[in-house]
């Protein structure tokens, strides 16, 4: 009956009632959308720059993070190559062969650009990653031709075309000056600087012919089936190698995401905090009022016998209910825009907005995800703000004096 | 109208307590509102400093087109005497000239690539922090250069020098496209810039080293000017066009429009702001509202008295509405009070942001951010306060202008 | 319900002082009385006597400044806040001249209500509620709401209410101020008829001579003080 009570007397003023579960709705709805975006986008975007180019998993010899040079190349051996194929969780693997260099155009040898020299097996890239998701497969290099695809803007400011032919210099594998002709097979344009602006993608073969690097490649990445199943593909691959390789994950591979990733969530906790706090004193005005009006109910009370804990208990039971109204209306309002979220995920249309998401080499595209734990967090976090914003004036109520039952109605 | 706001006053003095918690959620949201705007802000200037101070300066004087092909074949000749003395003359900013190109720069089996600048030391520690910023070794001075080596003088980024395994001291050859080739250097001194991206790949060497290098005579390719107020930016890049000789043909451009993907990013970061303060003003308004809805009902008599008395509903609404502007001034004024030395005090101490220095560096942002509020930051802000107040004043108002007086007299 | 002619409440010397910036006023000075089980008891005295303060503290709404109630024979001066809520819920009913009916509860939950912090269960409270509503003619009206019923409506209501939990002594604090003669007239009928045929005691507060002219003993405040303190025969 106390709960009919508390219930009934949210009824009493209907307008204040009604406005401040308005504003919990308000704050349920932005709470939850606002944490769905950030939990969708932020599971994209991983996926998206992981599947890029850097893989769930990656080995290589121990250093290579450190130094990322050529002298910290492994060789790709036939057992080594067995190992990888037998591994257990891991949907395939493809080698690489990195260098830095420069890549001069051909007609005029004056005019060159710094350049990121991949040597990759395009098969298996087409497999595993995204990078050549927008190219014909005429456009990707063959092995024992030496061909070479160009990111877009690199090519560009080169001035260059698919068929035409660039010079690309480096030190090889063992410090000599290596210098070799290749044909531009097409041009890839990811959205990534760091590619646009400066890969070049060859075959490894020809990248290791190039670099007299024998069967050396940089490092090889592993695709898990997911994300979550990296730390367990990383353990089988760590179990099956002998010592000395180095065996990172994507969380490792990708910090500068992840660590921009937190910073957004940060700033999402941070400003939804701020709203809770708004939102918080509002509910307090509410319940202080009602409580403020009612001296005279709460004097009744205690004189027929309750006692000051249960008028306590009687205010939090109204906030609550009250809060809960709320994030009922909230839910009902969040829920089914979610789904019809989570389904179309919006692009970026405004071409700012767009250019300063690519920055972070992201994908300009708002995904939601739906998730009943942060619906259910949401939900505890404005009910606990419920009790702290009902807690002085259910203070006020428990400490309230029974004689005031003895006083003339207002 | 003073009295209208004497009684808006003394009803708001009559309902303290639903005003103070009206008033707390205000100042709340409004210091709250102004701190993230201020952290923005500063977010914003940590980049734009960095990136101005690093490379970009506030201005860039090139050969005409450089800015949509950089290429070494479009120069400024004679060390860019004319245009420096040009600048100077004028008393227009600190200038530097520079010869910027790509390059590769090669240890025995180690290769990175690389933008090697030919800079003028002297003049290049009057528009650039990095010949200060560094952690290891000196700074390319001539005389050194002759003393310590018969190797030209080189000096890189930490980030690149760890890759390349390289310390002070060390041998590194530098390769460029043309005929020249290459050359040997020495490193003479190791900079952190605070932006992982930059000292990865940014390395100095003399200008007539650099013009032997790229095989470019006496010619640089960019003319960097550091303003001693970045607002002047637009003016001086207007008397600049008009002072140059036409020939040979040059352009000047601002840091904004060279980069211009940083102040997009940084318009982004205001954007998202916006977005935040709407909320909060949308949360407090239902606060103000709610409390004036009260404080209406409460006096529904009162004012069924004033109405019986030949008070006009208009001047009731505007009676409600002014308690709402009240209410909201007050809060706004007393969270400016808070927000503006809490802002002045962390932009003197900077908020440490190290948890998330790899994605500040890699974005080009250093890991010390100093909040800061520009006048022309306060009008936007205090005027949604005072949207906001009117909107949630506004169905009050209505409802205590369109009481009947009979009816009102008759509530209890 | 205890023993006819047993004390159920005693004042021993009891004064109340309030304080109100420097001004103290004495509303109460020195008052003694006993109620015994079955009694009849009108409190009377003009405006400003101390009839609502002795109330108060006679029914443990407010603590004396100094001297003892005693309750039961129990004294109330040295219980908690919680103690003293159970106390009242167990042994005292009250009706207040303003009725005090919870706005939002039917007549039969206001009832209820006290049953409920009595923690009988919901069946017995329900019976029980009902029954007392059924003898003081309120059958018709359990499932109204008090801002539907009329002020004898409400009042009876609140006896009812007063009376549902058995208490050992019911305060009335002008119960009839606020109604029309007949409809007072009819609840002190009522309130006569629970004294004599079921031993209810009643103390009121009142300066309503139709409810002196009821009472088997009336005790004349003053100032603070009894003025005078007379039985009379039924």
């Amino acid at each position: 009956m106390l709960g009919r009570l508390a219930w009934r007397n949210l009824g009493r003023n209907r307008r204040r009632t009604g406005l401040t579960a308005a504003a919990g709705a308000f704050a349920a709805l932005l709470m939850m959308l606002a944490l769905a975006l950030a939990r969708g986008s932020h599971e994209y975007w991983i996926d998206q720059s992981v599947r890029l180019y850097p893989g769930h998993v990656r080995l290589a010899l121990a250093g290579y993070e450190e130094h990322g040079t050529l002298e910290y190349g492994m060789r790709l051996s036939p057992a080594l190559r067995s190992a990888l194929d037998a591994l257990p969780g891991s949907v395939g693997w493809a080698p690489r062969l990195e260098t830095w260099g420069l890549a001069v155009q051909d007609a005029d040898g004056s005019l060159g650009r710094g350049a990121w020299i991949v040597g990759v097996d395009p098969e298996r890239e087409r497999e595993l990653t995204r990078l050549f998701d927008g190219l014909g497969s005429a456009e990707l290099p063959e092995p024992g031709a030496p061909g070479a695809v160009l990111g877009a803007d690199l090519a560009r400011a080169l001035g260059v075309r698919t068929g035409e032919s660039i010079l690309l210099l480096t030190g090889d594998y063992y410090g000599s000056q290596a210098a070799e002709r290749f044909r531009v097979t097409g041009t890839l344009s990811v959205g990534d600087p760091r590619f646009d602006e400066r890969a070049v993608l060859t075959h490894v073969g020809d990248m290791q012919a190039f670099l007299d690097a024998g069967r050396t490649v940089s490092h090889v990445v592993l695709f898990a089936p997911t994300g979550e199943r990296a730390d367990d593909l990383a353990r089988e691959l760590s179990a099956s190698l002998p010592g000395g390789y180095e065996i990172l994950t994507w969380p490792e591979l990708v910090p500068d995401l992840l660590q921009m990733l937190l910073l957004d969530d940060a700033g999402n906790w941070l400003s939804l905090s701020i709203l809770v706090v708004v939102v918080g004193f509002g509910l307090l005005n509410t319940v202080l009022m009602s409580v403020l009006e009612r001296r005279r109910e709460f004097g009744t009370l205690r004189a027929l016998g309750m006692r000051p804990r249960a008028v306590f208990g009687l205010v939090l039971i109204e906030s609550l209910l009250l809060t809960s109204a709320g994030i009922a209306a909230g839910l009902a309002i969040a829920v089914p825009l979610l789904l019809v979220l989570e389904r179309n995920p919006i692009p970026l249309t405004g071409e700012q907005l767009a250019a300063a998401v690519e920055t972070y080499h992201l994908d300009p595209v708002l995904v939601f995800d739906l998730s009943a734990a942060q619906l259910l967090g949401t939900s505890a976090v404005l009910l606990v703000v419920a009790l702290m914003a009902a807690l002085p004036p259910a203070l006020r109520a428990a400490r309230g004096q029974p004689r005031e039952a003895m006083r003339e109605p207002t | 109208m003073s009295a209208l706001f004497r009684i808006a006053w003394r009803n708001l003095l009559r309902g303290w307590r639903r005003s103070a918690v009206v008033l707390a959620s205000i100042v709340v949201g409004l210091t709250a509102c102004f701190g993230i705007l201020a952290w923005t802000v500063g977010l914003g200037h940590n980049g734009i400093d960095l990136a101005v101070r690093t490379h970009l300066a506030h201005l860039a004087i090139h050969a005409r087109g450089y800015h949509a092909d950089s290429s070494t074949d479009r120069r400024i000749p004679g060390d860019g005497a004319a245009v420096l003395s040009a600048v100077e003359r004028e008393g227009l900013g600190a200038a530097a000239p520079r010869l910027v190109g790509d390059g590769l720069v090669q240890t025995a089996r180690r290769n990175l690539s690389a933008v090697i600048v030919g800079v003028d030391a002297a003049r290049e520690s009057r528009v650039s922090s990095v010949p200060d910023s560094l952690v290891e070794g000196a700074y390319l001075d001539a005389a050194a250069h002759r003393w310590a080596s018969r190797l030209p003088p080189i000096v890189v980024g930490e980030e690149m020098a760890r890759r390349l395994g390289a310390e002070v001291g060390d041998k590194l050859v530098l390769r460029v496209p043309g005929d020249a080739g290459a050359g040997a250097f020495r490193v003479r001194g190791i900079y952190r810039s605070g932006s992982s991206a930059f000292d990865r790949s940014f390395v100095y060497v003399t200008l007539a080293d650099a013009q032997t290098l790229f095989a470019l005579g006496n010619a640089v390719t960019e003319i960097a000017l550091l303003l001693s107020d970045a607002a002047d930016a637009p003016q001086v890049q207007k008397r600049l066009r008009g002072l140059l000789a036409a020939e040979p043909p040059l352009e000047v451009l601002r840091w904004d429009e060279r980069q211009p993907r940083l102040a997009q990013m940084i318009e982004l970061m205001d954007q998202f702001s916006w977005v935040f303060y709407a909320v909060v003003f949308a949360a407090m308004a239902f606060g103000i509202a709610n409390a004036l809805l009260m404080s209406v009902y409460e006096r529904i008599r009162e004012f069924g008295l004033l109405r019986s008395m030949g008070l006009r509903g208009s001047r009731i609404l505007l009676l409600v509405l002014v308690e709402s502007f009240l209410l909201t001034g007050l809060g706004t004024g007393i969270g400016l009070g808070l927000a503006v030395p809490l802002v002045a005090w962390l932009g003197e101490v900077g908020i440490g942001m190290g948890w998330f220095s790899q994605a500040l560096g890699e974005y080009g942002f250093s890991d010390r951010i100093y909040p800061e509020l520009r006048p022309g930051d306060f009008p936007e802000p205090i005027g949604m306060a005072a949207a906001t107040a009117l909107l949630a004043g506004l169905w009050p108002a209505l409802r205590a202008a369109r009481l009947r007086p009979a009816e009102a007299l008759r509530h209890v | 319900m205890s023993e006819a002619g047993a004390i159920v409440l005693e004042a021993r010397e009891v004064s109340k002082v309030y304080v109100s910036g420097t001004v103290r006023t004495r509303a109460l000075d020195g008052v003694s009385l006993r109620v015994s089980s079955g009694e009849r008891v009108a409190l009377s005295g003009p405006s400003g006597s101390g009839k609502t303060t002795l109330l108060n503290l006679l029914g443990t709404l407010d603590r004396a400044s100094s001297g003892r109630i005693l309750l039961a024979g129990q004294d109330v001066g040295r219980l908690g806040e919680a103690e003293l809520a159970d106390l009242r819920l167990a042994r005292l009913g009250f009706v207040f001249q303003a009725y005090n009916l919870v706005p939002v509860l039917t007549a039969l939950e206001n009832v209820e209500l006290v049953l409920l912090l009595q923690g009988v269960r919901p069946a017995e409270r329900r019976r029980r509620a009902e029954l007392a509503l059924d003898d003081l003619g309120l059958g018709e009206l359990l499932h109204t709401r008090p801002g539907e019923m009329s002020g004898g409506q409400q009042q009876r209501v609140a006896v009812a209410r007063a009376i549902v939990s058995e208490p050992e002594i019911v305060l009335a604090d002008e119960p009839t101020a606020n109604l029309d003669s007949k409809t007072a007239a009819s609840l002190l009928d009522l309130m006569q008829q629970l004294n004599e045929e079921r031993g209810v005691t009643f103390l009121f507060s009142t300066h309503d001579p139709r409810v002196m002219e009821r009472a088997l003993r009336v005790i004349r405040l003053l100032d603070g003080r009894i003025e005078s303190d007379e039985r009379r025969a039924p």
